[in-house]
């Protein structure tokens, strides 16, 4: 009897745990973060934009690895409106053969352009040390 | 409605599709960003992590916020076999690979608690979107090229859902294996994960890529997580429930 309904009370609990997975965020509410804390109260601030002088600012040459990275920071009324890159790594051809793993699961293809509209696009921007280190580098002139 | 400031170093972009969309709404999320770098960034030297990296706070005076990002970044290291780790090549300490999915998690949070139902934040190329687009469709989202930004190389419809990119395009390696430090990670090139909170998918796909070519097995081996990986040669690996988010 008492092997029974430990059976059911695991069977309950796993089809609870695959049913509260699966539910993800569901439409009512986002998910908490770990630990996150509910009183979290939003903070007061005070002249957060235009604290810049306008003008063309070219931030340090940065080692990224691979090359130096270096950018021009452009301040129109206080704030920045561009960021080019003046000297970035260029690729780098590689012969390198990348082995599939052995997961049945993994699908492989060769990447192809797309033309369909899109709301968002999703990639690694420039948020390497490199750039940002020049970047700052430029904008502590424009102070 | 919809609107950009570079902020954190990055282009910040947050739109609104409900109607009664406000730009005062839009405001408060940049003003949380701002709020968030001030704190976070190791760039500035008045920043609470930068203050802490020079040991002139006592841990026990470290801000709530502060205390809930070391303590996820922990959490984060140890669900990852130490391929997530905070502490950087000077044994400072740098949360940065964290922060930003935990952010935008934070400001999606906020436009919810506001009372909106249709939007996106999205900073750097990390999402979360909730709800449906100006069309009333689910969010479509390109993976950008990590050998061409102008380009897209696949479309993703998600809805409540977040999609984090890890990736080197400008090849400034920033990220690097931290069990192997003089190694910076070449054969992958950008990693894609799409999970419930771009929370999640950034600090998997940070540590995913940092395993190199088997990143995408262990976004594989991670319920709640589907992803696309692009190796040096222009090839894609994607797990087995990715297709069901493609266009």
């Amino acid at each position: 009897m008492k092997k029974i309904f430990l059976s059911i009370l695991t069977i309950s609990a796993f089809a609870f745990y695959v049913a509260y997975q699966r539910m993800g965020w569901g439409s009512s509410t986002l998910p908490q973060l770990p630990g996150q804390n509910p009183a979290f109260t939003f903070p007061a601030f005070s002249n957060v934009f235009g604290n810049y002088k306008d003008g063309r600012y070219q931030g340090i040459s940065v080692d990224a690895y691979y090359g130096r990275v270096e950018v021009l920071a452009i301040i129109e009324g206080g704030r920045i409106v561009d960021i080019e890159f003046l000297d970035y790594p260029h690729e780098q051809p590689t012969s390198k053969q990348i082995n599939a793993e052995a997961v049945p699961m993994l699908e492989i293809e060769a990447i192809v352009a797309q033309s369909a509209e899109v709301d968002i696009v999703s990639g690694a921007t420039q948020t390497s040390r490199a750039f940002k280190e020049s970047l700052a580098s430029a904008l502590a002139k424009a102070k | 409605m919809r609107d950009t400031r570079i902020l954190m170093g990055m282009p910040i972009t947050v739109e609104i599709a409900d109607p009664a969309g406000a730009q005062e709404s839009i405001n408060q999320v940049f003003n949380y960003f701002d709020y968030v770098d001030k704190k976070f960034s190791t760039y500035k030297d008045n920043s609470e992590i930068s203050r802490i990296n020079r040991y002139e706070i006592d841990e026990a005076d470290y801000t709530s916020d502060m205390k809930e990002v070391l303590r996820l970044s922990e959490d984060t290291k140890n669900k990852t076999s130490g391929y997530f780790n905070i502490k950087d090549r000077n044994g400072n300490l740098d949360p940065s690979g964290l922060v930003k999915g935990w952010a935008i998690h934070k400001a999606a949070e906020m436009l919810f608690k506001a009372g909106y139902k249709n939007f996106y934040v999205e900073a750097g190329g990390d999402i979360q979107a909730s709800g449906k687009n100006n069309s009333g469709q689910d969010w479509r989202v390109g993976i950008r090229n990590p050998f061409n930004q102008e380009e897209i190389v696949k479309v993703v419809q998600i809805s409540n859902m977040g999609v984090a990119t890890s990736g080197n395009y400008i090849r400034g390696q920033h990220i690097y294996n931290p069990h192997n430090m003089a190694n910076n990670i070449t054969e992958i090139t950008s990693l894609t994960v799409i999970g419930a909170s771009v929370y999640e998918a950034d600090r998997f796909a940070t540590a995913a890529f940092a395993m190199g070519q088997q990143g995408i097995n262990f976004i594989e081996n991670t319920p709640g997580l589907e992803g696309y990986m692009i190796n040096v040669n222009g090839v894609a690996t994607m797990t087995g429930g990715f297709k069901k988010y493609v266009v």
